[in-house]
């Protein structure tokens, strides 16, 4: 017991105070970047619109009206504001739960690829060895293919489905994760709180977890911001491409392969529109992201 | 180098064997293609004349070691349902898909480096701010979607060019506009940031006190330090255009082996599948090999001991 204790004492003084620091000036940073807050509020409303899609869809995205088919935006008034499809589904509708299933699968999947890309990444980087030598091959060897190809092929012989695509796409996640990961951990091993809480008798779980873990998160954060436009595009491509989420989803991919055979006869719309949400969400989570990697990139860092 | 060259060709075969391994094993645990080769009303007999006339009654690392006899000797199978060659399907439509990459790669690079270098030459001017928003929505907007854009703009609308098939310069307009554009703005990006780092480093200080001309330090001196990081995104670019093209192939009807393999996946025909995956690593074993023959050309300090 009392081990335990002086054993989070040691290892308290360099962990704690700095990420209060560090939020302090990282709100400071945020708040005076009018671009990062552009970017919160174009992403928070996107957000906003997914979640109360129930309540401000004007139809039941499924439902389907033959004789309403392919009836162009009328933008404010009417019953379809964007226009309807070729099954007279409307637009605004499937719209809104399209951006729910782009971002519950953008959420889960980036779940699955960072705790097994951290796991593996701490893993390798505190033991070494021959098991990160297994780990990085694989990484390595994961990486030199390009990431759609592999969700492709995965997702096209497992056939379609919103988990299935979820899991498709965050176990390929992991490598990026893990090698990230594992550089910083091979800096952080070496540092003295970890060599004192080892000598305090910290088995190597705890050291992990409670000390190495919290000190390689930062760049975790980055990679999330880049991995997240990365795996919401990849689903949508995926449902474009025929292998992703099921024909009876709301997925904006599915909305653009459905709607592009009617553009020659001049109804742009079932396929562009869905493609402006779309690109309306990553823009936000891609402003955001780059002013974390400004604000969270080291170098710059130390020349505050 | 020589050695080091050695080195990754072996460690590139490895990927290679694996990835063969993958896909069978992937292939042969999912769906029986004898039901869609087969009429509903055929006989158990005929089923089974069809499995032994396929091999698919052997067990699979039987099936995997023929697999991989014959694929040492340049065959990896015929289509289920071409009755060719696989990989003579594949090779057939090798060019067309290379076409785009290329095409895509040499475009971006022209466009990307002059508008990258002159943004960070004048940061916070109009045009790096218009580099910067108009890079953004680039990297945002879903290749599939610039594709559908752009016919619904200039085919639908301007009726100027042709939206599919393969032909003349003409048909090549669309698809490789619509591969570059993320290209494009990711390495504007780069090459931006890039600029911006080595433009503030002393060698540069010491090249303008030495009253050289702007252009000259920005081309001669800044621009090669910049490269390494561009030629490295560039590779695997390049690696992710083969991916991509499957997406534009598809919008564009062009002839390539992305929708060979698109058709085939549908029509669960194994081996063009398996031949596409396995054309596909050669194709990056290629290119991961020039990129790194590439850095030693670039940066005389890298020598691969």
């Amino acid at each position: 017991m009392s081990r335990a204790i002086s054993e989070s004492q040691a290892s308290a003084a360099p962990v704690i105070p700095r990420p209060a620091r560090r939020g302090t000036w990282l709100w400071r940073s945020f708040s005076g970047s009018p671009i990062a807050v552009a970017g919160a509020l174009l992403l928070g409303s996107m957000i906003a619109l997914a979640a109360l899609a129930p309540v401000l869809a004007p139809w039941n995205p499924q439902a389907q009206d033959l004789s309403q088919r392919l009836i162009s935006p009328t933008w404010v008034h009417g019953p379809y504001p964007l226009g309807t499809d070729a099954v007279g589904r409307d637009l605004l509708s499937n719209i809104l739960y399209g951006l729910q299933v782009s971002l519950l699968v953008g959420v889960f999947a980036i779940v699955i690829s960072t705790v097994l890309g951290v796991a593996a990444g701490v893993t390798a980087g505190y033991y070494r060895g021959r098991l990160d030598a297994l780990l990085m091959r694989a990484a390595d060897m994961q990486l030199s293919l390009p990431f759609l190809l592999i969700a492709l092929a995965a997702a096209a012989i497992w056939g379609r489905g919103v988990y299935k695509i979820i899991v498709v796409l965050g176990i390929i996640g992991w490598a990026e994760f893990a090698r990230t990961v594992r550089g910083s951990t091979l800096a952080v091993r070496e540092k003295e709180f970890v060599e004192a809480a080892r000598a305090l008798g910290a088995v190597d779980r705890r050291v992990m977890l409670r000390h190495i873990l919290p000190n390689v998160l930062t760049p975790v954060i980055v990679l999330i911001s880049v991995a997240m436009p990365r795996v919401i595009v990849a689903e949508a491509t995926l449902s474009f491409l025929g292998v992703g989420v099921p024909l009876t989803t709301p997925s904006l991919g599915l909305m653009i392969d459905g709607g592009y055979k009617y553009l020659f006869s001049g109804a742009w719309w079932p396929s562009i529109m869905p493609g402006l949400a779309m690109m309306l969400l990553v823009v936000g989570i891609n402003l955001v992201g780059d002013w974390l990697r400004d604000a969270l990139d080291p170098r710059l860092y130390q020349r505050r | 180098m020589t050695r080091f060259l050695i080195n990754r060709l072996f460690q590139m075969a490895g990927v290679f064997l694996l990835i063969s391994l993958v896909m069978f094993l992937l292939l042969v645990m999912t769906g029986d293609p004898i039901e869609l080769l087969l009429p509903p009303a055929a006989g158990i007999d005929q089923i089974e004349a069809m499995r032994r006339q396929l091999g698919l009654d052997q067990p699979w690392y039987v099936q995997y070691m023929q697999f991989l006899r014959s694929a040492a000797h340049g065959d990896l199978g015929t289509s289920f349902y071409f009755h060719e060659p696989a990989i003579r399907l594949v090779l057939q439509r090798l060019p067309a898909s290379l076409e785009l990459v290329i095409w895509t790669m040499v475009l971006s690079t022209v466009i990307a480096i002059p508008l990258g270098v002159a943004a960070a030459a004048r940061p916070n001017s109009w045009l790096d701010r218009g580099v910067l928003i108009g890079s953004l929505v680039g990297i945002s907007a879903p290749t599939f979607w610039i594709g559908i854009v752009l016919i619904a703009v200039f085919v639908v609308f301007l009726n100027v060019l042709p939206s599919s098939g393969r032909g003349g310069w003409e048909h090549l307009v669309l698809p490789v506009t619509t591969l570059a554009f993320y290209r494009v703005a990711l390495f504007v990006r780069l090459i931006r940031a890039g600029m911006l780092d080595v433009l503030g480093q002393d060698y540069i200080r010491t090249a303008r006190a030495k009253g050289l001309l702007e252009r000259m330090i920005i081309y001669r001196h800044a621009l090669r330090n910049t490269m390494i990081p561009f030629v490295t995104i560039g590779g695997i670019q390049m690696g992710g255009l083969i991916a991509f093209a499957v997406v534009t192939e598809k919008i564009y009807a062009w002839p390539g082996m992305g929708r060979l393999l698109l058709i085939s996946i549908e029509r669960l025909d194994y081996p063009v599948v398996v031949a596409y995956a396995i054309v596909t690593a050669a194709l990056f074993v290629v290119i991961n090999l020039t990129v790194d023959v590439l850095y030693a050309l670039i940066d005389p300090r890298i020598r691969y001991e």
